[in-house]
């Protein structure tokens, strides 16, 4: 298992890089920008105000100031860009280590080894764990540095917060993500069925806040418990977020699992 | 009294009454047989008969719909890591890693299986440059690289699925001297080919898959004692043959006559006795012709 988790590992290096670099330079964007922003920051609230309340929770922008640096990054940074990282690279993930591996029929390399198909499942599993936990934790506190550099506060609990939370919310998609590379051979699909999921749950999101007839489907959108404002700026854990997440990951990992050890691999 | 002991090795490879089904499709279907410690086993059907299923069952890359397949004893699916730890496997040239040097596929698959004692030798013997990127070898190169991660290990069973496609036919001759090479060592060979040729130069038992079915399992020798015969005849004027057994008129041109016959020649000889033969060359099939006289 050992062999195949660093194996793993070194041929996702680069991808690894390739986004912690950008999520990195996109922290240090916001954060080298912030200065000049709050000076505005009067105008932008004004503006602000006169956006629907709806509009403002669908966006978890419901209480909206750009007058320190964690809400300046909660609006900026991890209502958005960040998520959009996140998806991107554990699709990427769990999309090439499994669906990938058979349509490349590359799994022949390892499955063709004395070696159980649970070892190679948890090897390579544990490796994209790895990975984007690499990724987050250094995309969340390269920003006490930039901040410091910058002269500027925030709260390395409250990023360890949103660091947390956002880790919970990485390895559900990723776990989901793998359950449903399991059963593919074709990984386009895999981000085709996991992306287009989770863009409708977000749209689903966005119309629970704006129709009271749809507020109940909020609960079916993963968007709707990773509320930034909450862990960065708040620096509070949300328990039905934890617990959400937490068992999203356990189900999606063991049916990923089972699947693994079940399916044809050719 | 001393009690006598008789003790018989294990099969290498024993598979019953193996069925694989792809939605309503049969790709293998009932197929058994075994390969005894010691054989070079030729694997020889069409395109779609079923070799490469039975092969990724027997790899545990495929889990049959019934039957089973044993390697020394071990089941292949409920204790596959057992019955591949026996097993040098040759991927096909197509599975290998694109990203990968390789040095970085014998290092990975030598550490899955704790041993690549012979790859350095073999890539001298192939003059394979394993430091080089799978994306930049020629299909030739990959083909070198996949045979010699099958052989780096000395394994007691050694699976082939063609394996000397794209290689010239220099490189053949040192594929074949790494099987008899193998087989000398008590290592077992089961080899996949289109080949004929090379299974009847190489293996020592052949099983003949048609449409997922077994069609037969037979020693190479009797293989080639089928006697399947082309035979051309001139003739220095018009002659017809009477009709015989096993004989049949491939084509007939003024006076000569192109004959298939099988089994024994003697009735077609007494025949031709009184019969104005101008000229007579009798060919022994080939195997490719031995097989689709009698199995396709």
């Amino acid at each position: 298992m050992i062999t195949i988790f660093w194996r793993t590992i070194k041929d996702r290096w680069r991808m690894l890089a390739a986004v912690t670099i950008i999520g990195s330079l996109v922290q240090f964007m916001y954060t080298s920008l912030f200065p000049t922003y709050s000076k505005s920051f009067g105008q932008s609230e004004e503006l602000f105000k006169q956006m629907p309340e709806a509009l403002k929770k669908a966006f978890n922008m419901d209480q909206f100031s750009f007058n320190t640096l964690d809400k300046f990054l909660t609006i900026e940074m991890y209502s958005f860009f960040w998520i959009i990282l996140m998806i991107l690279f554990t699709l990427s993930l769990a999309g090439t280590s499994f669906a990938g591996d058979v349509e490349r029929e590359t799994v022949t390399l390892t499955a063709g080894q004395p070696v159980s198909r649970s070892r190679v499942f948890w090897g390579r599993y544990l490796a994209g764990v790895k990975l984007f936990s690499v990724f987050n934790i250094v995309v969340n506190f390269i920003v006490l540095p930039i901040a410091s550099a910058f002269k500027l506060h925030i709260d390395p609990l409250h990023l360890l917060t949103i660091m947390v939370m956002g880790e919970l919310f990485g390895l559900a998609v990723f776990s989901v993500a793998t359950a449903v590379s399991t059963f593919l051979t074709d990984k386009s699909k895999v981000y085709m069925i996991v992306g287009g999921t989770l863009l409708v749950t977000y749209v689903m999101n966005i119309i629970s806040g704006i129709s009271e007839k749809f507020a109940n489907i909020k609960y079916a959108s993963p968007f709707y418990y990773f509320n930034p404002n909450t862990f960065l700026v708040k620096g509070q854990y949300n328990t039905a977020a934890v617990l959400v997440f937490g068992s999203v990951i356990i189900i999606g990992t063991v049916v990923a699992w089972w699947r693994w050890r079940q399916r044809d691999i050719l | 009294m001393v009690a006598q002991t008789s003790f018989v090795a294990t099969p290498a490879l024993e598979i019953t009454n193996l069925v694989k089904h792809f939605g309503h499709t049969k790709a293998v279907d009932g197929v058994s047989f075994t390969i005894e410690q010691g054989e070079i086993f030729g694997f020889l059907g069409p395109n779609g008969a079923g070799k490469t299923t039975t092969i990724r069952c027997l790899m545990d890359f495929l889990r049959p719909s019934s039957g089973s397949v044993k390697v020394f004893g071990h089941d292949a699916k409920d204790h596959g890591v057992a019955a591949r730890a026996r097993i040098g496997f040759m991927p096909q040239a197509t599975s290998l890693n694109e990203k990968w040097t390789g040095a970085e596929h014998v290092a990975y698959i030598g550490a899955l299986h704790h041993t690549h004692d012979r790859a350095a030798e073999l890539a001298k013997e192939f003059e394979l440059d394993l430091s080089r990127r799978v994306k930049h070898l020629s299909t030739g190169n990959k083909q070198k690289l996949a045979l010699v991660l099958a052989f780096m290990h000395n394994a007691d069973l050694t699976v082939l699925d063609e394996p000397t496609t794209g290689l010239d036919p220099i490189l053949q001759q040192a594929v074949y001297r790494l099987i008899h090479k193998a087989h000398e060592r008590g290592g077992t060979i089961f080899m996949s080919s289109h080949n004929l040729a090379e299974v009847e130069r190489t293996c020592t038992r052949v099983a003949i898959l048609r449409q997922g079915k077994l069609v037969a399992t037979e020693p190479m020798t009797a293989l080639r004692d089928k006697h399947l015969y082309t035979i051309t005849l001139e003739f220095t004027q018009d002659f017809t043959l009477p009709d015989l057994a096993n004989v049949t008129v491939v084509s007939k041109v003024n006076n000569s006559l192109v004959l298939k016959a099988s089994g024994d020649l003697n009735p077609l000889l007494k025949a031709l006795a009184t019969a104005p033969v101008h000229d007579i060359q009798i060919h022994h099939a080939t195997l490719e012709e031995l097989f689709m006289e009698f199995y396709v």
